[in-house]
Parts: structure tokens; sequence; C-alpha cells
């Protein structure tokens, strides 16, 4: 810490990023994962769309183009986020029957 | 991802389901209404199996992670929230059952036609059992993108399964196409 005496001649560096602020290659190393949906044969296309704008709130243009991604390229990513986060979406696209995983953004 | 037909083209599904204020109509034939039961029974049964090999299971429980180095999260991941999927797909399916049951029939004079009031929240529940049916039979009866259903012929030992296959997707396709979108903001791109 820094002695009271001192305060105010310190100089303050203030951390660009988050990951800079909480430090440690363990935050960076678990920030970089995203969830991909898969194409499949079954699950309708205005269903696919439906179910992204349910889940993820995006508008319905959105949820087509990347609906129409994973139609035509055979998977799109659809969120990123921490190792955490993207469990959690990867459960709530499985619960609504979608092909999901999720890997390291490389 | 499979496309239904387009509307407007000579068939009853945009009839099936019919809007009313802020609740949906589902209309439905006796005979329906048996399939129907006939249907979330087999998808019941499956749900119970639990964790399986099987193709449909898999399907309906995938992995999360595809990386094998990755098993040791992906156990924990499924321990996390396996229970909690099937649990909630059990439980969807078992309201649904129930509002099945319940389908009155319809006062129009209409003999052997009943109805399923369904507000948003049930509709969704409906729609999320129906595509696990869909999901369920298409994989068990190997549908591909190359899959003509319509085309299945009538010898084919698989041709029951796929006019009930066939069937459920007209029905989530009605469904879908009477639900208002979860956000209809810029629709016009």
């Amino acid at each position: 810490m820094v002695p009271h005496a001192e305060i105010g001649t310190e100089e303050i560096v203030v951390p660009d990023t988050v990951e800079e602020l909480l430090g440690g290659t363990e935050t960076k190393r678990d920030v970089p994962w995203v969830v991909i949906v898969w194409d499949d044969p079954i699950n309708l296309m205005e269903y696919v769309v439906h179910v992204f704008q349910k889940l993820f709130g995006f508008p319905r243009a959105k949820a087509r183009k990347l609906m129409l991604q994973v139609h035509n390229e055979g998977k799109a990513v659809v969120a990123n986020g921490t190792r955490e986060r993207c469990e959690v979406d990867v459960a709530r696209l499985h619960a609504h029957g979608l092909w999901a995983t999720m890997q390291h953004d490389t | 991802m499979s496309k239904r037909r387009k509307r407007g083209e000579p068939d009853d599904a945009d009839l099936r389901v019919a809007r009313r204020g802020s609740t949906y109509l589902l209309r439905l034939h006796d005979r329906e209404v048996q399939v129907l039961q006939w249907v979330f029974t087999d998808l019941e049964r499956l749900l119970e199996a639990g964790a399986g090999s099987d193709a449909v299971t898999q399907r309906l429980f995938p992995r999360a992670y595809l990386d094998p180095t990755e098993e040791k999260a992906e156990s924990q991941w499924q321990s996390t929230v396996h229970g909690d999927l099937v649990e909630t797909r059990r439980a969807a399916l078992s309201a649904v059952g129930l509002g099945l049951g319940a389908a009155t029939e319809t006062a129009a004079g209409s003999t052997g036609l009943r109805e399923v009031v369904l507000d948003e929240a049930r509709a969704e529940q409906w729609l999320g059992v129906l595509n696990d049916a869909r999901l369920a039979f298409g994989t068990a009866l190997g549908v591909t993108a190359d899959t003509e259903v319509e085309e299945t012929e009538p010898d084919d030992p698989r041709a029951e399964g796929y006019a009930v296959y066939d069937w459920l997707t007209h029905l989530v396709a009605a469904l879908l196409g009477s639900m208002s979108p979860p956000d209809d903001g810029d629709d016009e791109v």
C-alpha cells in the first residue's frame, strides 16, 4: 500500500483494459472462448432465427444473418466470452435443440 | 438446416394455429391428438433413459467441447448441466402433454376437432417440445440435408415415421409463423 502521507504524490497508472486491471495470465488465458452453432439437417431455419432472437436478444436481421451463415458455411460464432459464460450459452442452446459447442478463439 | 414450404402453397399448416389476442389457438383433429400423445410417450421414454450413446440421445444432449484435451471440462460441464437439461425437457413435455389431454372440442360444429389455447410462454414450451420431437424422430430416421420426405415410397418401412416427422415439421412451422418474433424490430433488411 501507499503510505498515507504520499497519497497525491504518486503517479496513478490507469490500466488500459479489464484484463490488465485484473492482471495475471489466468484471466487473460480464460477470456477468448467462442460459442459455435453448427448446421444440422433437422432444425428449421425459421426456428433457429427464433432461438437466436430469444436467447441473445439479437435484432431479427442479425439473427437471420447468423442463421444463414450457419446454413451456408456450416457453422457460425454466436457468442464469446469467458469459459464460464460460454458454458452457460452452450447449455441454453442445447436446451433449445441447437447443436452448439465451444472452443478457444484461436 | 431445413427449409419449410413457402406460405401460400396448398397446405393447411397456416390454419392449424390461429392468433386470438395475446393467445394462440392450436387446432388438432382427434387423430392428430392421438399421434401427438404417441410421439410424446416416445419422447418421454427417451428422456427417462437419460444419458445414452445412441444417436438420438447424443443429438438432444450434445457435447460442449469437441477438443479431446478438454475431457475434464466436458465431464464437469456434463455433471453440472445434464440433469437440469433432462429435467427441463421432461417438465416441458409433461406440461405440454397435460395441455394436450385437456384439449377441448371446438363448439364450431366441426366434428373431431379439438383446440388448445396457449399463451406466449406455453407456445414457447410447445415449440420446444415439438422441436425436440422432430430432432428425435429425424435423427432416428437418419434425416440428412438431402432427405426429401415427400418422396418416400409408401412401402418404405420408414414411411410412417417420415409421415409423422413431416407432419411435426408443418406443426412447428405453423406455430412459428403465428408467433411474434422475440424482437421484430428491423425486419426490413
